[in-house]
Formats: C-alpha cells, sequence, structure tokens
C-alpha cells in the first residue's frame, strides 16, 4: 500500500544520537488509515536495558529497528511494512490492542489443523 | 587557708568542666553518632572519613537540627553551595503538601517517622550529596514497589484544565494496561526519573512526552521546581496528534 505521509510528533531536530534513540511516527496511507509505529536502533535497545537495570528489554509493542534514525532509513523501513496490504506496519500499530480472544481463536484454529492431520 | 583555696580551685575546675561539657553540647559534631560525622563531613566535601565505599554501605544519615537553629556543620556549608544544588534535581526545593524531609538522625531506616523538623537544610543537602541523593531515590523507588508514596519531585495535573485533554486521559485509561503504564510513567516522574519507559521525547519549547511500549503517553513540562502533567494519551496517531495540537497552542 501507497505511503501518503510519514510524520513525527517530536522533531528529528531534536535526536542527539541517531545511532542510539527510538521515536514515533504517524504513518497516512493512501486509503486515509493513520498509524504509530516505534522505529528504534539496536544501541538503543542496550541502553534502555541498561537504564532499566534489565537483561531483556519489557515486554510490549514491538519496534521497527533501523540502523540510523535518519527520514531516509525510516522511509525505507516504513516502506517495506507497508507491503502485503501493510500487514505488518499494521500489526506494529495494533500489537497493544489486540484481544486475548484473537489469540485464543488463533490457538483453536492451529489445534483444528494439527489435529486433522492424525498422525497417530 | 589552705582549705579556702582548695575550694576555690575545685570550684575552679568544676566550672571549666561545665564549660566544656556546654561547649560539646551545642556542637553536633561530638555529640553525634560516627554516621552522623560521617555526613557532616561528606557535606562539607571533605574531612578524613570520605571513603565512598565506606559510605555507600551506610544507609545516609542526617542531623538533626532544632527548628531555626543552624549547626556548627551546617555553617562550614556558604551560601553558594545551597544555590548549587545537583543540576537534575537541582530545580527541588521542598516536599509538596507541605510534608517534610524523612529525618534520619545517626543513620538506620529512611522511614519518616520523626518529622517534626521544620529545617529543610538537610533535604537541600540531600540534593546536593550525589550519594545521599541516589541513596534517597533508592529509597524511594523501594518505597514504591511497596506503593508508598515517596515523593522527590512535585507533580501537579493541569489537565483538568481542558475538557478535550480530560476526554482524552479517560479515553486512554480504558485500556488496563495503558492505564498501569500512564499511573507508571507519572510515578517515575515523580521519582526524578524524567526519563521513563522508552525514554522522553521534546515536543516543543519545554514540552515533553514520557512515553511506554503499551502506547501510553505522558506529556509534561517542568516549571517552578515542579513537573506539571499538561495531557496523556494512548498513541492512536489521531489521539496523540489532537493532543499535540491542543498543547502547542496552550503552552507553545
Amino acid at each position: 500500500m501507497l505511503i501518503k505521509k510519514i510524520s513525527f510528533p517530536s522533531p528529528l531536530k531534536y535526536i542527539e544520537d541517531i545511532y542510539d534513540d527510538n521515536l514515533d511516527v504517524f504513518v497516512e496511507l493512501e486509503d486515509g488509515s493513520e498509524y504509530t509505529v516505534i522505529v528504534g536502533t539496536p544501541k538503543n535497545f542496550l541502553t534502555l536495558m541498561n537504564r532499566h537495570e534489565m537483561d531483556f528489554l519489557e515486554a510490549g509493542c514491538p519496534f521497527i529497528i533501523v540502523r540510523k534514525l535518519t527520514v531516509e532509513v525510516i522511509e525505507k523501513a516504513i516502506h517495506a511494512h507497508t507491503q502485503d496490504d501493510a500487514y505488518w506496519l499494521k500489526l506494529h500499530h495494533f500489537s497493544g490492542s489486540i484481544k486475548s480472544d484473537m489469540f485464543n481463536k488463533l490457538q483453536e484454529d492451529q489445534d483444528k489443523a494439527h489435529n486433522s492431520f492424525d498422525i497417530d | 587557708m589552705t582549705t579556702f583555696f582548695k575550694r576555690i580551685v575545685i570550684v575552679f575546675l568544676f566550672g571549666l568542666l561545665v564549660g566544656l561539657n556546654l561547649n560539646n553540647s551545642s556542637n553536633p559534631e561530638f555529640n553525634s553518632d560516627e554516621s552522623s560525622i560521617t555526613l557532616l563531613n561528606s557535606l562539607r566535601g571533605g574531612g578524613e572519613k570520605s571513603d565512598s565505599n565506606q559510605f555507600s554501605n551506610l544507609k545516609p544519615a542526617f542531623v538533626q537540627t532544632p527548628p531555626g537553629q543552624r549547626s556548627s556543620g551546617e555553617q562550614s556549608i556558604n551560601s553558594q553551595d545551597l544555590i548549587e544544588m545537583s543540576p537534575r534535581f537541582g530545580y527541588r526545593t521542598a516536599l509538596p503538601g507541605g510534608k517534610k524531609l524523612p529525618d534520619n538522625p545517626g543513620g538506620g531506616s529512611w522511614d519518616a517517622n520523626n518529622q517534626d523538623n521544620e529545617d529543610e537544610f538537610a533535604w537541600k543537602n540531600v540534593q546536593k550529596n550525589p550519594e545521599v541523593w541516589s541513596n534517597y531515590q533508592e529509597y524511594c523507588q523501594d518505597q514504591s514497589k511497596k506503593n508508598q508514596q515517596c515523593d522527590l519531585i512535585e507533580i501537579e495535573s493541569k489537565i483538568k484544565e481542558d475538557s478535550r485533554l480530560v476526554g482524552f486521559a479517560e479515553d486512554a485509561g480504558k485500556d488496563k494496561k495503558i492505564q498501569r503504564d500512564l499511573n507508571g510513567l507519572t510515578e517515575q516522574l515523580r521519582l526524578g526519573n524524567e526519563s521513563p519507559g522508552t525514554g522522553t521525547k521534546t515536543l516543543f519549547k519545554g514540552v515533553k512526552e514520557a512515553r511506554a511500549r503499551s502506547g501510553a503517553r505522558v506529556y509534561f513540562r517542568k516549571k517552578n521546581g515542579k513537573i506539571e502533567i499538561l495531557a496523556k494519551s494512548n498513541k492512536n496517531p489521531k489521539d496523540q496528534k489532537a493532543v499535540i495540537k491542543i498543547l502547542r497552542k496552550k503552552y507553545g
């Protein structure tokens, strides 16, 4: 799906280290739908773990991972996530809003598919 | 005659002892336990007991001073020292709601059992001394985990001043995960962590946004030594954009 507009709630000029940060990105697609995704760098993951004194990142909405936080790189990454009817972009955006029922349904479907093979 | 002179000498010696004792009593350095003296020395920026490892093993101690009275330890700190506080927390001058800093003479627990001391000198020195301040932050973090309030920074919510912002905050709070993280971000700001969650972003002219991975967003600014919570929202772009637009008009 085509991207209509990419914008940033916090201007990129405030980023101190483009290799070590994360930020929100607003994405508007040609059909008028809007999404917010979090784009971050690998180094920033270590920074966050160090800052929180943890050996892993806290659970939460996934990041789109980029080498550095420049408009060009972010646009390329967002473009990659808008393929296949923006499936992954939508997943990133809605990841925090998916109800547990949905997982139960997916689990049931998976179990049914598995049982249908009747291996035993 | 000899007896008379003996009595005079005894009276003189007694007077001398009494005088020395009074002098020592007025100086807390001679009337405090070792931890208090250590703290005094460290606050002075010197002293023989400046071993940070030794100090870090002790709970920070405060020297209890009667209201309006300065101890000799305090006199060694000039007014310039009082102004130059830690840059990160320097804007903090008093506990909110008229609460006092927990007194802790002689070390031990930070529990605020004794809050009779009106003097805020100790509070300023806690901020001024990185080690003591760090220990107090740790204490507050522990208290926070126990759901006990321990304020480091005064928080004031301005959300209620705008019904639209109230609506966005309420809407965000409908999601339990987001509500939990909105509370968590605010709590971290209260504890002096200005970059909680996935980090804080500057939106415009002093207005910042604290973010959590659940999608919780807390908009705030520092003003007059306090942190003002300006708005709360989720990460829905329409909500975020609308909130930022309102904030830009009000505070930009």
